[in-house]
């Protein structure tokens, strides 16, 4: 007895049950199109979070002053640590082989005033190469310069919520925005970033020169600053260009070797790993869910079977009488158990494509059903089929055929 | 040589607290192209008879040997072999599987014993031929009549070239008409192709259309006449 035969004799039997066998795969379908939902919605989510990270600039480090623990005691630690010196940024530039650019940067929050209106945003104090290290391109205007730098001029470049809170249709160039009653020429304005993946609008601040920044706005004499924003060669040596970063500064700041950091280095990769982190979890929470339906759609089918075995007592007799070995028996039963599994795998991952695809048109995602949510899938139903359909099939493989033949 | 041996068959039954013998110390010997009639009244222990020589059950004690084998001692899947090879069965209510057309009814044996699709069919095809069937090849059996089932029955019965046909009181469920053709096909059998042939059956006029009948009273054989 082929498998090919096999295969016919359970698909003609599923096809006599048309309405049963329908109900019995109900469970399993159900149960694939969460699966292949959930793969396919966390892949879009995974993947939109991944090209946020990706706009804060794919090698971007950050050093800000102040211990892990002062920061997070701090929120953001703007005016309290400024613990990072103009030497430590110039022993990272000469020191450190893996670093392409480095800007220092002093960050606080600040209301800005143009022609009567004002609007609460950051005031980031960074230096001429700010654009270059961030990747950020102007919209208009232009970015300013060394010179700026060097003469702590007070120019200034804007986000787009700036733009849009402060000047509305107003072309912004050359027009005097006063911060702290300090007028600021602003130059440019910068293109859209959107939000962090800690959900802070990038758009909304105004850039200076940080010498301004430490001079006018903030009348910080020693020259310190609180953070210092890095452009790494390579962004696959991430984690080497950290390593090197922290060995110059504990250098710089004198650390013994029992002093913990008194500065704390991010890197593009810890953002990603925070969020995977996140999406993680609700991915495990959805993927239990899918398999609790899963199992209770394999009961389903276990129940189905042994009454599908118990009915079929005398087809079973007959095909022992003619022949059929345990095995064959065995195998028919089980390979009927696989083959609705599967019909419900495949039906369900047409839906959950569907559902997936609904998805994505409502949110505006971009969802992708992997191949490998569908393999997934389809084997778990194969492994379904055989763990429930194994019970009832050995029952059948079991019966005694005379017990079988007069069954009545 | 005999082809089959039945030598000191007990069967025994459990109903609850007590055992009862439903065949009690059976011996007999059937040669190879008899026609033997299997007679008693119901509950005379021939239908456990017929059970045990079909293979289908195991004798409680005693031993039964098929060409010298004995089957009291196989395993399941040594006897499910010996039911594909070497016993061909029919019985009262045809047994055909509702799902199959005629020619995989009577394929089906033969693709148990491992031929291909192909043989299986050709052989079935050249069977239901045998059976004057050919026409209804492709009918399932709710398309066919009782005769014509049985014969699709015999047809199945023979796939694999057995031993013996071991017929269940084979026109049991046909009027007498349809019975003396399906008879008629079974002594054709036995005397064109020395089919060897027992028929288990309650019926005189059946019976004596054998050549030899074996009678069976509370599970012991009465008499062993050769007509």
């Amino acid at each position: 007895m082929n498998s090919y035969r096999l295969l016919l004799t359970s698909l003609r039997s599923l096809k006599k049950h048309k309405l049963r066998s329908l109900l019995t795969t109900l469970g399993i379908i159900v149960g694939i199109v969460s699966i292949i939902a959930v793969m396919s919605i966390g892949h879009g989510a995974k993947y939109k979070i991944k090209q946020k990270i990706e706009s804060i600039g794919t090698n971007f480090i950050i050093v800000l002053a102040g211990t892990p623990k002062k920061l997070i005691n701090n929120k953001g630690g703007g005016g309290a640590n400024l613990t990072l010196k103009k030497t430590d940024l110039q022993a990272i530039l000469e020191e450190c082989d893996e670093i392409a650019e480095a800007s220092p940067g002093i960050i606080k929050t600040g209301k800005a005033i143009y022609e009567g209106k004002n609007w609460q945003c950051m005031i980031s104090g960074v230096g001429a190469n700010y654009t270059k290290i961030r990747q950020w391109d102007l919209t208009q205007g232009s970015y300013f310069t060394d010179q700026d730098e060097k003469g702590s001029k007070k120019v200034a470049v804007i986000g787009q919520t700036v733009l849009k809170e402060l000047f509305g249709n107003t072309d912004p160039i050359g027009k005097t925005i006063r911060i702290k009653k300090i007028p600021f020429k602003v130059l440019g304005v910068l293109s859209e970033r959107g939000k962090t993946p800690d959900g802070r609008d990038e758009d909304d601040a105004i850039f200076i020169p940080y010498t301004t920044a430490q001079k006018k706005l903030m009348g910080i004499q020693t020259g310190n600053f609180a953070a210092i924003i890095i452009s790494a060669k390579h962004k696959d040596r991430m984690d080497q260009a950290a390593i090197e970063i922290e060995a110059i500064l504990r250098q710089q700041h004198k650390l013994k070797h029992s002093d913990e950091n008194d500065f704390t280095i991010f890197t593009q990769d810890d953002i990603s790993k925070a969020s995977d982190a996140a999406t993680q979890v609700l991915n495990i929470l959805l993927f239990i869910i899918a398999s609790i339906s899963l199992i209770v759609g394999g009961i389903g089918i276990m129940n189905i079977m042994l009454v599908t075995v118990a009915e079929r007592t005398k087809e079973i007799g007959i095909r022992m009488a003619l022949g059929a070995t345990t095995q064959t028996i065995l195998l028919q039963f089980m390979l009927e158990a696989v083959v609705i599994c599967l019909l419900g795998g495949i039906a369900g991952v047409i839906l959950g494509v569907l559902v997936a695809q609904a998805v994505s048109l409502a949110l505006g995602w971009p969802i992708s059903v992997s191949a490998n949510s569908i393999v997934i899938s389809l084997s778990a139903c194969v492994l379904i089929g055989l763990f429930f359909g194994f019970y009832p099939a050995r029952k059948a493989a079991a019966l005694n055929p005379v017990d079988a033949l007069v069954d009545k | 040589m005999a082809l089959l041996q039945a030598i000191n068959l007990v069967k025994t039954y459990c109903m609850g607290q007590t055992k009862v013998k439903a065949l009690n110390d059976v011996s007999f010997s059937i040669d190879k192209g008899e026609f033997v009639a299997i007679t008693g009244t119901s509950g005379s222990g021939k239908s456990t008879l017929m059970h045990l020589l079909g293979c289908l059950d195991i004798p409680t004690s005693g031993q039964y040997l098929i060409e010298d084998k004995n089957v009291a001692k196989m395993t399941k899947n040594e006897l499910a072999r010996i039911r594909n090879q070497k016993i061909g069965f029919v019985f009262q209510k045809f047994h055909l599987l509702p799902d199959l057309t005629a020619t995989d009814n009577v394929a089906l044996p033969g693709l148990y014993a491992g031929d291909t699709e192909k043989d299986a069919r050709q052989k079935a095809n050249s069977l239901l031929e045998l059976v004057g069937l050919q026409e209804r090849a492709d009918h399932f059996p709710y398309q066919l009549s009782g005769g014509q089932q049985q014969r699709v029955a015999i047809a199945r019965s023979l796939i694999n070239n057995p031993a013996i046909i071991l017929a269940d009181e084979p026109t049991g469920n046909l009027d007498s008409n349809t019975g003396n053709t399906i008879l008629e096909l079974f002594k054709t059998l036995n005397t064109k192709n020395q089919m060897t042939i027992i028929i288990v059956t309650h019926e005189h006029e059946i019976a004596h259309q054998t050549k030899r009948i074996l009678e069976l009273v509370d599970g012991k054989i009465k008499s062993d006449k050769t007509i």
